[in-house]
Order: C-alpha cells, then structure tokens, then sequence
C-alpha cells in the first residue's frame, strides 16, 4: 500500500502554529522565543531531515527484512491500524525511556532537550545520530508480529506529528479526561524539566497511559517555575556541539576509563561515573528530597 | 527558516537580563544541584553573575539566548581583572568565559575568593 509521510504533510501546519504561538508569545511571554535558539531548533531539525534520509533506505530494508519473519499475515484490516497506534506507542514510552536511561541512547536524544526554551521550534530540535545509536530495533517487534512495514511507518509519522503540538506554554491544562489519557503539554512540559522532581518523567509520545502504568508519571505543579533543558546546559548555539557533544563525552570516558569501568560510560544512565564524582538524575533527586525535608523540618 | 528566526529576532522577542542579586541566587541554586550562596557578584549590565557558595565553590551564569546557562567551578580558576570587568574563565571552551562588569572593589574581591 501506498501511503504518504505524515511528516511532510504536516509542514505547512508546523510553520502556521509556530507563527500562531509567536502571536502569542508577543502578547504574552517575550522571553519564550529567542532567534538564535529557534534558529539552532530549526538548523537541528533540518539536519534530522537529511541523516533520517540518509538512512531511511537501510531503515526500510531492515524493516522488511524483518517482515519477511513475521509470525503473523496481518495485513491491512482495519483493527490493525488501532493495535498499532498502541503498540508503537507503547515501544516509543520504552524507547523514550531507553534513551534517558542508557548513555548511549541519550547521546543520540539529548539533542532534542538542549534548548532551554520550550516552544513548538524545540519540537523541530531532533536527533542527527538515531541510526548510529540503533533506535530502529525497539521498532522492529512490530514487523516480526506481522504489521506491513508501511502501515507501521504511516503510524510512526502520526506519532511524531501528534508529538509537535505539546511543545508549548501557549496552552495550560486540557480537559481532565484528555490529561488522563493523552500526552499533552503540561506533561510533556514536565518532561523536559530539569527540576529534580521531573527528572526522568513522562516519556510517553501519544498516550500517558503508559507512565501512568510503569510509575514514570509526574504531574505539572503550577507553582513551580520550570527550568527546561539538560542538567548541565551548553551555553553554545554551536550546531555540531549540540549534535555531538554526549558522542564526544562518551569517546573521552572510554578512553580514559580504567578497563572494567569502560562499558560503564556506554550503557549506564547519563551522569554516571565509576567513582562517583558526578551528579546522576538519582543523587540530584536525593540531594534535593534531603534538602526538602530539612527545609520542612525547619 | 532564516525568515521565522529574522520575524523573531524583528519581534525583538527573547531580550532577557537578571534584576537582581535575589533572581541570580535563585536562579543558581536552582540549576546548580546542592548549590548555596554564601555571595552574589551581579554584573550590571544584567547578563552575567558569580556566586560564591558556602563551600567555596563558585557558580557562574551566563545569558544564554533568552535564559541563562550555569556552570559550577572550583578554586583555583581563571580570571583576567579588565577596565571595569574580569572575565572567568569556565574551562570549557563550547561554554566560554564569563565577562563581568563590576565595580572595582567588588571585583577585587571576587578574584581573591577565585
């Protein structure tokens, strides 16, 4: 079947609500939006673009690769459709969580959280590295199921774009019953948060329901001012730093690493260090949970 | 692309500084994890702050598009005194160095705790 990218469908829809919420930003917030940072949040996005299509032809052919193992002739019957708008969600929330989790994935995401705005240009900001960083293979359960390798990526793309809206301040809380179940952008504010009580929370993509599920959810709390970004931001609009600078992190650990501790900086959260002389999302949490109760205790 | 980043820039969207020492100390301490301030040096153009911190430590922020990017470094670190700034030296060179304008006494001050 052939089908078109919801993507590249969606682009003129991006470009309207960016200017929509600098209307809004104008009569609003002045400080939601910075040139040099939508500039670098556009300039990351393109150079997605370009690396996604580089690799798309491998992508794809590791996809049908993979379909002609499947378990299952599934097809294109309707139900199909739903149980992998689920289903691929539910393996973007392990993906997502992978890669804040693994410093090897987070190389390759961490490019998507380097701005410290949170405006529908962050949304843009994505990962020049995916392939290297292998975040293909959490797809691949669904072509050996059975799914049709271009109903999965059609569904991929919805995601994606359903993805783009969240990332605003434009828009408060939704309605309660749309909270409890989709990604919205009070939750996805809190997961770009570098409040210690955010770190590490709300990885869904489309449906919350799955943080919700596996403990990872945190609500937004309106009186806490949220600092977004990553705990040790660049401070460079530097393209090529945003896109590597975790790879080259990685590199210098390895290196100088004692050589049981090597794997370690590879497959171990972000922060992790062998000798304990770096802050991880838990010993921030933990400083600042000890820190809130001796405040209370005052 | 380049016209949405000029319509921002015409906007004159993003222009941000620090009020005061009170933001600054906040502000560190909120991106520093453990981080308290025993001193804050402001820069008076708004753009740039040292913190001292109670364990010797110095924070360091620096306006980074329309927020502020924080680094926290120990003695001994580098600083050049200029005519009515000094400039901190974060040793990162993707980060950069921090330029701050102080008065002359509170710039002395700061470089005897560096």
């Amino acid at each position: 079947m052939d089908l078109p990218s919801p993507t590249q469908l969606a682009v003129p829809g991006f470009i309207v609500a960016i200017l929509i919420e600098l209307w809004w930003v104008r009569r609003r917030d002045r400080s939601a939006y910075e040139a040099n940072d939508t500039l670098t949040s556009l300039l990351l996005g393109t150079g997605s673009t370009v690396a996604g299509g580089l690799t798309a032809g491998a992508v794809y052919a590791l996809a049908h690769a993979t379909y002609e193992f499947r378990l299952f002739d599934i097809g294109y019957v309707w139900w199909a459709w739903i149980v992998v708008i689920f289903l691929d969600d539910f393996l973007y929330y392990v993906f997502h969580r992978s890669a804040h989790r693994v410093r090897w994935f987070w190389a390759s995401h961490v490019i998507h959280h380097s701005s410290q705005h949170y405006n529908l240009s962050t949304a843009l900001r994505q990962t020049w590295t995916g392939f290297i960083s292998l975040s293909f293979i959490f797809r691949l359960p669904l072509f050996l199921i059975g799914f049709p390798p271009e109903m999965v990526f059609f569904i991929v793309g919805i995601n994606l774009v359903y993805q783009f809206w969240i990332h605003t301040e434009a828009i408060g809380k939704m309605p309660r019953w749309f909270e409890a179940v989709m990604n919205t952008p009070s939750h996805h504010r809190v997961h770009h948060g570098t409040n210690p009580r955010y770190l590490d929370k709300n990885y869904a993509g489309m449906f919350i329901i799955w943080d919700r599920m596996f403990g990872t959810f945190e609500p937004e709390h309106d009186d806490e001012r949220i600092h977004y970004g990553i705990v040790k931001n660049l401070g460079s609009f530097n393209l090529l730093w945003a896109a590597f600078h975790e790879w080259v992190g990685i590199a210098r650990d390895v290196w100088s690493a004692p050589w049981r501790y090597k794997w370690g900086y590879i497959i171990k959260p972000p922060g992790w260090s062998h000798d304990g002389s770096r802050d991880s999302s838990e010993t921030i949490k933990a400083r600042w949970r000890e820190q809130q109760s001796a405040k209370s205790a005052l | 692309m380049l016209a949405v980043a000029g319509l921002v820039r015409w906007m004159g969207l993003g222009r941000v500084k620090l009020v005061d020492e009170a933001e600054a100390q906040s502000l560190a301490e909120d991106m520093l994890s453990g981080f308290e301030t025993r001193e804050v040096f402001l820069s008076s153009d708004g753009a740039a702050a040292a913190l001292v911190g109670r364990d010797g430590t110095i924070g360091l922020l620096k306006r980074h598009g329309a927020n502020f990017a924080a680094r926290k470094l120990s003695p001994p670190i580098n600083a050049e005194p200029g005519t009515g700034a000094i400039s901190i030296d974060s040793g990162e060179s993707s980060y950069g160095s921090v330029r701050l304008h102080l008065p002359e006494k509170d710039a002395d001050k700061l470089l005897t705790m560096m």
